[in-house]
């Protein structure tokens, strides 16, 4: 994409204009996949033209030689049959047969002295025994290119046997020009090509960045429109929305928490503060000031059970606790719970009911189901009234179900929207001991689990049914 | 006892000392890893408070894990400012006894502390547990008192076994909640107070003497008072 | 043949350095095949054959033997000596037969 690295933020309004022009050019991806495209492109036309050349021009020279070395055989043979004089004749039916008029022969002695052929002299530059030249003859008003081999034979003569190559050389230019035009040809096409996948690209991943970019500048609402084509680009933007979704949640228990932190927590420090200041003004005795003291250590411990509860909330929202799942047995852990809060429900004059099959299996972290399954019936106990019935009960299958109902108020149907909210009273609950974070808590765990928290109206009272997938 | 506190944090290692000692014990202080760790190693104690995050290079859990490679099985409590659960986990795992959290009532560290050195020593099979005129057989699960037989729940009994395995040491809600229900979290309300009381109705109230003692601010205390 | 045109490169660059390379040495070998005294001996040649010959020829090779003496002596050398030697090659074929 055109566009630097996102903030690390969120919020940060650097409008995405400014940011484009910054970027350098060079690292675009999509230019990159273009310059690919077009190297790919062009290499393979250049293996093609390379090929093609080959075949062609490659083929009439290798024809050439192929002809030489055939006809110097044929010659050979002669000479070891005849002799010099087999040889010349041999030489001079040739020519007198070669109607392409193409072949090339030359018979000296060793004085260079012409014996036999169609050249009139020995040429310049024909040095070694059994090397290729190619070398300008003439002909009658004309210029000319010969290919030749020389071969230096007994008694001091030597020979070349050759071929006219003028009329191949041609079209061996022709052709090499030909294929070095089709190479440019291939760089223009290849450069448009190339400009056209970058624009696919761009095209492609402009909705994305367009998102992308309005979110950064603060807009979270937005989420990556689909094509609906299912592709790899429709399940990027798939992915990138859960993904802002979740940003999304997180952001909102945040904003939550300094919203909660600021208005909830002070209430307790500001009263701990007074408290302790009350008691330097106004203590009488030392044990006033002890009692004091005592009252502050109350209160603050107070604040940093509802700060262990938010790490603890904010813990379970992160999801790394995920990785620590382990298959368990819900029955068991439900029956030690019924066990532990039964005392309390007994003191207070309600009936604990329990409902479960023998083996409930479920994947998940035994602490926190603990923990969420406690702070529901601690709030079903501490919100019943005396005589009343808890129900303790739960199902298994998919999802497993745990559910916690009361007798008691309830939560109006209004709140219970934002029950789960970190530090939200119900009217009704304002004066009721608790830091308001249980069912924030329940609800992470829930979430964590891949489920969810439902409260519903027990007719009367609350029903809290705890969902884990 | 002999107790070696490695805390770097000036205020709470003199506030954790001054404490140990009032209570009777012979506390000796570092106030980094290495220096926690050569006296450690150098000298013998009956008890460790260790705390994980040390500066100097070795922090909590490599003086523990060296330690435990030395063959050194001293007892050792953890301190800490995290508070996530992997890390009482990993805690364990390197060879700790006990961990607890900041910010921590001393009543709770030094119930603790005293817990670990008995746990150390009793570790022999036991078959029944005495205090006083409480007798508990561990075989049969029954518990007598005065030769009279009393009439126990499976988990009253458990309570009892733990109250009377730490006879005569404070046992605080915490630990009675980790050690006896396998709970490793604050609830609200206050369930251990419920269960000790209906203990109490049984264990206590039909004697002349109660074993079972409330300590203020701490927790409870099984103690024959002779 | 098509003319410089076109765009030449290193093999004709490679021939024309040669030749300007060997403008200042000796001129280039010539091909003695090209004359008109080849013609005649060709010429000579192909009525040796006919007259050699124990079956009566085909008339081509007659005609291609006065085509091509009449091409050289109008001084279309290369394409008269191109017939007499056809009218060769068609001797020696039905030789060979």
């Amino acid at each position: 994409m055109d566009q630097a690295t996102p903030p690390a933020t969120l919020g940060t309004a650097a409008p995405p204009v400014a940011r484009h022009r910054q970027s350098g050019f060079i690292r675009s991806a999509g230019l990159r996949f273009a310059i690919l495209y077009a190297f790919l492109f062009g290499a393979s036309a250049l293996a093609l033209a390379l090929f093609l050349w080959w075949a062609t021009a490659g083929l009439l020279d290798r024809q050439t030689d192929a002809a030489i070395r055939a006809d110097a055989q044929g010659l050979a043979e002669r000479w070891e049959e005849g002799g010099i004089t087999a040889l010349i004749a041999t030489i001079q039916e040739r020519l007198a047969e070669n109607v392409d008029d193409d072949a090339i022969y030359l018979l000296v002695d060793r004085d260079l002295n012409r014996i036999a052929g169609n050249l009139n002299r020995w040429p310049n530059g024909v040095t070694m025994d059994r090397e290729w030249f190619e070398l300008p003859i003439e002909r009658p008003g004309l210029r000319s290119l010969a290919r030749i081999q020389r071969f230096d034979l007994h008694g001091g003569f030597h020979l070349l046997v050759g071929r006219d190559v003028q009329v191949r050389a041609q079209m061996r230019r022709l052709l090499t020009d030909a294929l070095l035009w089709g190479v440019v040809m291939v760089l223009v096409l290849g450069t448009a090509g190339a400009l056209v996948v970058r624009g696919v690209f761009r095209r492609a991943l402009a909705t994305i960045s367009a998102t992308a970019a309005a979110i950064s500048a603060g807009d979270l609402s937005r989420r990556v429109p689909l094509s609906g084509r299912s592709d790899e680009f429709d399940r990027l933007a798939e992915t990138i929305n859960e993904m802002l979704d979740r940003i999304g949640r997180l952001m909102d228990g945040v904003r939550q928490v300094s919203n909660a932190i600021a208005h909830d927590l002070r209430t307790p420090i500001t009263r701990a503060r007074a408290r302790l200041e009350d008691a330097t003004r106004n203590a009488q005795s030392a044990a006033d000031l002890h009692a004091a003291i005592e009252r502050a250590q109350a209160d603050l411990d107070g604040i940093v059970a509802v700060f262990h509860a938010l790490l603890r909330i904010a813990e379970i929202e992160a999801g790394t606790r995920r990785s620590a799942f382990a298959d368990l047995d819900l029955a068991p852990l439900l029956a030690d719970l019924a066990e532990l809060y039964g005392a309390v429900a007994e003191e207070r004059g309600l009936r604990l009911e329990l409902d479960w099959p023998e083996a409930l299996p479920v994947l998940g972290d035994r602490e926190l189901i603990q923990q969420a399954v406690a702070n529901l019936l601690d709030n079903a106990i501490k919100f019943s009234p005396p005589g009343g019935i808890v129900r303790l009960s739960a199902t298994g299958g998919m999802p497993v179900r745990i559910v916690v109902a009361d007798q008691g108020p309830g939560i109006a149907a209004a709140d219970r929207e934002r029950a789960t909210e970190r530090f939200f009273r119900a009217e009704a609950a304002r004066h009721t001991p608790g830091s308001g974070l249980g069912l924030a808590l329940v609800q992470a765990v829930a979430q964590l689990h891949g489920g969810t928290l439902l409260l519903a109206d027990n007719g009367p009272g609350l029903s809290a049914e705890l969902e884990l997938a | 006892m002999r107790i070696l506190v490695v805390e770097d944090d000036r205020d709470v290692a003199g506030f954790v000392l001054k404490g140990l000692r009032e209570a009777g014990h012979v506390v000796e202080h570092a106030g980094n890893g290495r220096d926690g760790l050569f006296m450690a190693a150098s000298e013998g104690f009956d008890a460790i408070i260790l705390d994980r995050m040390l500066p100097g290079g070795i922090d909590g859990l490599r003086l523990l894990e060296t330690l435990r490679s030395q063959n050194n099985n001293t007892p050792v409590l953890f301190l800490s400012a995290m508070a996530q659960v992997d890390d009482r986990v990993r805690g364990l795992k390197a060879g700790g006894d006990d961990y607890l959290t900041k910010p921590f009532a001393f009543a709770e560290l030094l119930a603790r502390v005293e817990a670990l050195t008995r746990r150390g020593k009793s570790e022999g099979p036991a078959t029944r547990l005495c205090v006083g005129d409480l007798e508990m057989d561990l075989l049969s699960r029954t518990v007598k008192r005065g030769g009279a037989k009393i009439d126990l729940q499976p988990r009253e009994f458990r309570l009892l076994e733990y109250l009377m395995r730490h006879a005569g040491q404070v046992v605080t809600r915490t630990m009675l909640l980790e050690g006896v229900w396998d709970y490793h979290f604050d609830p609200q309300t206050n369930v251990i107070d419920v269960h000790v009381s209906r203990l109490r109705q049984k264990v206590d109230k039909p004697f002349p003497s109660p074993l079972i003692h409330t300590v203020r601010n701490a927790g409870y205390m099984l103690r024959h008072d002779g | 043949m098509p003319q410089s045109v076109h765009m030449r490169l290193s093999p004709a660059v490679g021939a024309m350095l040669a030749g300007l390379a060997l403008m200042g040495q000796a001129p280039a070998a010539l091909v003695t095949t090209d004359t008109p005294d080849y013609c005649v001996q060709l010429r000579t040649l192909v009525g040796q054959e006919v007259h050699a010959a124990p079956v009566t020829p085909p008339p081509e090779v007659q005609l291609l033997s006065d085509e091509g003496q009449h091409m050289c002596d109008q001084g279309k050398v290369r394409g008269g000596i191109a017939r007499l030697r056809r009218a060769l090659v068609l001797m020696h074929q039905m030789q060979a037969k």
